[in-house]
Formats: C-alpha cells, structure tokens, sequence
C-alpha cells in the first residue's frame, strides 16, 4: 500500500490537521512491520487526543475502507488503553491515599503524647485506613495518650460512632488512653439522640485541657515507674519496706 | 511440680510477678493447657500478679479472648491479678473489631508499664 492510498485514507477519517499527522504515523507504524513500540507509541498519542470509543470508530472506518491491517491496529489500540487505564487506576489509588494521608495528620505533640486531628467526612475504607495508620505509630512510638481531635468532623452518625468506638477500644488493647475533644454542639446531640455513647475514653472540653489531662496522665505513670525501679532495687528490703509505706 | 509435657510456655518469676512470654500460635487445645499450666504456677508461686506477653501472637480470635479472660477471672479469684502487654496493632484492630472486651484484665503498651500496672493493683488492693 502506498503513501497515497494512506493520505486518501487519512483524509476520509479527518480534517483536523494534527489529528491527520498522527493517523499517518499510526498507519505508517502499521504497515512497517516493525517493532509494536512505535505503534503503541503513537496510538497512545492518538487515544489521549481523541479518545478510546472515537479511535475505535475510526478504525472500523479503516477496516471498510481497503484491504488495510485494521485487526492489528484495533488490538494494538486496546492493548494500550488498556495499560493507560491501569495507570490510572495506579495514580488514583495513589492520590487517594496521599489524600487519606493528608486529612488526617498524626502529630506527636508532647513527650508520649499523639495528637490525631480528624478532618472531613469519614467513610468505611477511610475509616480502616485511619485507624490502621493511627495504631502502627501508636505501637511504634509507644505512646501513652492519645488524643483524638474530631473539629475537623461535620457529622458523626452511627456508623462513624462505631467506627470510633472499635479504634479507641483497639487503642486501649495497645496499653493507650484516649482523650476525645472537639465535639460541636450538634454532633453531640446527634450522639446522644443515636444512643452512642463514649464511656470508654476521656472527653476533654478542648484542646489545652486535653493535652493538659494527657500530660497529667504521663506525668502519673513516671511517678510510678520510679517508686517501681526503686522497689526493685530494694530487692530483698521490698518486704519491710512496704509495711514502712503503710 | 507439672510434668514436663504439661508445660506450654516458659514461666518466669521476677518479684512477686509472673512473667509468661507465649511464644507459641494459640490454638484451643493450647489455650486450655495454657489455662492448666498458669493456675498451678499461680497456686505453686503465690504470684501476686500474672503478665501474659503476647508480642509473638499473630492471631487472637475471640475463643482465645475469651479464655484469656476467663483465666484471669480465675486468677483474680486465687489472689492475683492479670496484666496483657504487647498486643500487635493488627491484633489490636481485630479484637476492636469483634468488639471482644477483655475483662479482668489490664492492657499494657510492654513490660515496662505491664510491672508499673501491677504494682498499682497492688496499691489499690491495700487500700493505699
């Protein structure tokens, strides 16, 4: 097939003058009989300047027109919107746990001390990732308290209420309090009305008082760890040292 | 003494506490035996607390909570008190999401705070 016939081909499919350079390149690329990469190449350019189902349609109009490698070029031109849309779905999935990442900042505020600050809506596979997130660090950093800031929350419904229930009960299974804080007005109307109640974990009226319980908290615990450390090294005396304490 | 087959994890006594590392996967034949060998060792020892570490445990399903709970409330009726520490965050989220409680016992972040727990049981039992 000759250069002519490809013109008088191109020129059926189009008027456009880019879109007409790069059918040439595609059916030139079909025809050489080479290496598939150049026509992967250039049916991609195509598909992101047309779109799949117009590309596709052009190509049954090729396939009418001559005695054309039209097979090819179609599955060619599947193959590659194929791969393009698994690396869409590649950098959705990407975005969409930078996103996740992104709305809910873990900050280690004080010494033994997480501060998570919840912000928009929270759905079931956010809600999984959340508390996946938050339990990892916790056990990692070995934090004492943790803080949980909903402000940033519109609407806790019952689904969200039991999502916070079971990642504050996992918490407290890793050896953590849980200070809760920022609870508006209306959201905690909404919970009392749903009948989900917080009985398991502090609520703090804001911020600084959760941070200042959270600190008395730590502060509590490295009392006792040294009248521990001190028992133990009174080894033996431990017995009547006890009685003394009385 | 228990005979040695008996035995399902190593038992160590520091202080007035036992420290019990389970090292091994809990079945429900395991757990039982577990539940066997930690009385005795409670009877035997006077233990004043049991710590269960479970650091190693990549599965706690809620039969195995169960009896861990079970266990200590038997303890705790011997006089001795139960302290859980090093549950795994994947542990930790599955237990939550079963909605399991562990009741009577306490949930420490390691070994560390696992012995600051028990000795404020201690503490409160005195009535300080």
């Amino acid at each position: 097939m000759d250069a002519i016939k490809v013109t008088e081909i191109v020129n059926g499919l189009t008027t456009d003058g880019r879109q007409k350079d790069l059918w040439c390149r595609v059916m030139e690329e079909a025809l050489s009989k080479k290496a598939a990469d150049g026509l992967f190449e250039a049916l991609r350019s195509l598909i992101e300047e047309l779109g799949e189902e117009e590309v596709g349609s052009k190509i049954l109009h090729i396939a009418e027109h001559a005695s054309f490698p039209a097979v090819d070029i179609l599955r060619a031109a599947l193959k590659v919107s194929g791969e393009m849309r698994r690396e869409n779905e590649h950098i959705l999935m990407q975005l969409r746990q930078m996103l996740s990442e992104l709305a809910t900042p873990i900050i280690r505020i004080w010494t033994d001390i997480l501060l998570v600050a919840m912000i928009g809506n929270l759905d079931g596979q956010r809600a999984q990732n959340i508390a996946e997130r938050l339990l990892n660090r916790v056990s990692s950093v070995r934090a004492k308290v943790v803080l949980v800031d909903v402000t940033g929350v519109p609407m806790i419904d019952t689904v969200v209420g039991g999502f916070l229930m079971e990642m504050f009960n996992a918490i407290k299974f890793l050896g953590a309090e849980v200070i809760l804080t920022g609870i508006k007005p209306e959201v905690a109307h909404t919970l009392v009305k749903l009948g989900v109640d917080f009985q398991m974990v502090t609520v703090a009226r804001d911020l600084e008082d959760a941070l200042r319980r959270g600190i008395a908290i730590t502060m509590e615990e490295r009392k006792r760890r040294r009248q521990l450390a001190l028992s133990l090294a009174g080894g033996r005396l431990e017995e009547s040292g006890e009685d003394d304490e009385l | 003494m228990m005979s040695f087959e008996d035995r399902v994890v190593p038992i160590m006594q520091v202080d007035g506490y036992l420290l019990v590392p389970i090292q091994i996967d809990l079945d429900d034949r395991t757990v039982g035996r577990l539940q066997q060998q930690l009385l005795k060792e409670i009877e035997r020892t006077r233990a004043r607390a049991v710590i269960l570490d479970v650091r190693m445990v990549e599965v706690i399903d809620s039969y195995i909570s169960y009896t861990l709970s079970e266990t200590a409330a038997m303890a705790r009726l011997m006089g001795c008190r139960t302290v859980l520490c090093g549950i795994q965050p994947p542990v930790a989220l599955t237990l939550a999401q079963m909605g399991v409680t562990l009741q009577e016992v306490a949930v420490a972040r390691n070994l560390e705070h696992a012995l600051v727990l028990a000795g404020s049981f201690q503490e409160r039992d005195k009535g300080v």
